[in-house]
């Protein structure tokens, strides 16, 4: 009964070893061959290419920082755009944009968007400068008026349209 | 869905407040003149009781404050913090020596210091007097504690009138879409009915009566204040003074702005954000918006130039022809 046992483990034994033996080898080879492979493809690589790598691999995120935040300067001469009638609305950098040059007085002018989510109703009238203060205000005046429809010519309301100026304090 | 619109005089300033509603908007409009009192009760330097002069007769010392100014005053910390110190509330005393003691209204003018009410010969200066930083101003947020630095005191008017208009366009929303203007800084929540968004004029700066807008935008959900040198200005001795305070010299500020408007989702920010371009002057102070999260603003010089930033310009809707002004407001 035991040399049948000892058979059984000799043969066990012989086995494990065998499958770890080969495992090793396998293991083994594969990096040989990575590292063969590697040796191969450096010796690919140009000079340029090289410090390109170099270059990308200390780059800091405040470097990139920076970079996103170089804006031009804005002078009278720097003009980075100008509205014109004809410009359509394009995605770009901050910039600055001449609306209107020195010495003329016209309004700006802009022309509609093409799509339609864009189409506004401006104010139907035009603003009435503000009292200056009254020594004796009025009563609050409080007016019903309806909605004014989307894109359609309203007669005067009866209060002002909305404006935005230097406050008169 | 109505629309309703009140008319009143507030804060020295003619306020409009629109509201779209189902509800009774009447009645809801009603109320705002008494909120704006309630803000204008604490807040305004001219009224010699209110809690802000009686806070600025207090200066080096803990005082505690109501929940309204101290709010405000939060707010005008945190406007100064983002403008480098440029909108700052500590510019009264070179407000006062500058000529600017009285709330301005048809027949004032601020050639000389007053004598009487809150600005009284002992706030005069030969020299301009020193603006101690905004940072100086400590406060005890648990408490709402506030202590002014030494003989410094603080006027609100950079902010105030913005974060009154938010406060009350905020009660509003509650009742439905609404534009609330307090004297030319605006505040709008939601949009018209079947509109993207509020149509805003943008004067034409002078004081000249019945001058065509110069743009329109369309917005919702911000504010939207211009401030500038075009009307607040006098005469002291031989020198042309303005309103606008530069803390760094205490003088009125030397630029080549006439006004600014800018788009803000923060009131108070958008009020800040104009004086601060008023003081830098248009290319620097564009230069500057362009280095913030809200980019949105537009400079008049006084040549008369435009300029405005991209955010700002996609804003831009066109103009209406000019039609005759309502009687109500000749």
């Amino acid at each position: 009964m035991s040399a049948a046992k000892l058979n059984a483990t000799k043969r066990f034994a012989v086995r494990m070893s065998l499958v770890t033996g080969s495992t090793l080898a396998t293991i083994i080879g594969a990096q040989s061959l990575a590292m063969l492979d590697e040796q191969a493809f450096s010796a690919l690589i140009t000079p340029e290419a090289a410090q390109v790598e170099q270059a990308t691999s200390n780059v800091t995120p405040a470097d990139s920082f920076t970079l996103q935040n170089s804006v031009p300067t804005a002078t009278n001469a720097a003009v980075t755009s100008e509205a014109t009638a004809t410009a359509n609305p394009v995605p770009a950098a901050p910039s600055i944009v001449i609306l209107r040059r020195p010495g003329q007085i016209a309004p700006v002018t802009v022309q509609p968007t093409a799509a339609p989510a864009q189409a506004v109703q401006s104010a139907p009238v035009q603003i009435a400068p503000p009292a200056p203060v009254q020594i004796a205000p009025p009563a609050p005046v409080v007016v019903q008026q309806a909605a004014p429809a989307p894109v359609v010519a309203q007669q005067a309301a009866p209060a002002p349209a909305p404006v935005t100026r230097t406050s008169r304090r | 869905m109505k629309q309703y619109v009140i008319s009143f005089e507030a804060m020295g300033s003619r306020f409009n407040v629109w509201l779209e509603s189902e509800a009774d908007g009447a009645e809801v409009l009603q109320r705002v003149p008494a909120w704006v009192e309630e803000y204008e009760a604490v807040l305004s330097r001219f009224r010699p009781q209110s809690e802000l002069s009686r806070l600025n007769t207090r200066a080096g010392r803990w005082t505690e404050t109501s929940a309204i100014l101290f709010q405000a005053l939060q707010k005008a910390r945190y406007a100064a913090q983002l403008t480098n110190g440029l909108c700052n509330p500590l510019v009264l005393p070179a407000l006062l020596a500058a000529g600017y003691t009285q709330s301005f209204r048809r027949g004032f003018s601020p050639s000389t210091p007053q004598q009487d009410g809150v600005g009284s010969s002992e706030d005069t200066f030969s020299a301009p007097p020193i603006v101690p930083a905004w940072s100086e101003i400590q406060v005890r947020r648990k408490r709402r504690l506030v202590k002014l630095p030494p003989n410094a005191k603080i006027d609100l008017g950079g902010t105030a009138k913005g974060w009154a208009a938010e406060q009350i366009a905020e009660r509003l929303s509650a009742y439905g879409p609404c534009l609330v203007d307090a004297g030319g800084d605006l505040v709008a929540r939601g949009a018209p009915q079947g509109q993207p968004g509020w149509t805003i004029r943008i004067a034409e700066p002078g004081e000249e009566a019945e001058q065509p807008p110069l743009a329109a935008i369309c917005v919702t959900d911000c504010a939207v204040a211009t401030s500038g040198v075009d009307f607040r200005r006098w005469r002291q001795g031989d020198r042309l003074r303005h309103h606008l305070i530069d803390p760094r010299n205490g003088q009125p500020a030397e630029t080549d702005v006439l006004s600014a408007t800018v788009v803000h989702p923060d009131a108070a920010l958008a009020e800040g954000y104009a004086k601060t371009l008023v003081l830098m002057g248009s290319e620097a102070g564009l230069n500057w918006i362009l280095h913030q999260p809200q980019q949105a603003a537009l400079v008049v010089r006084k040549d008369r130039a435009v300029l405005a930033t991209e955010a700002f310009r996609r804003l831009l809707v066109p103009l209406e022809q000019p039609t005759a002004p309502h009687p109500a407001h000749s």
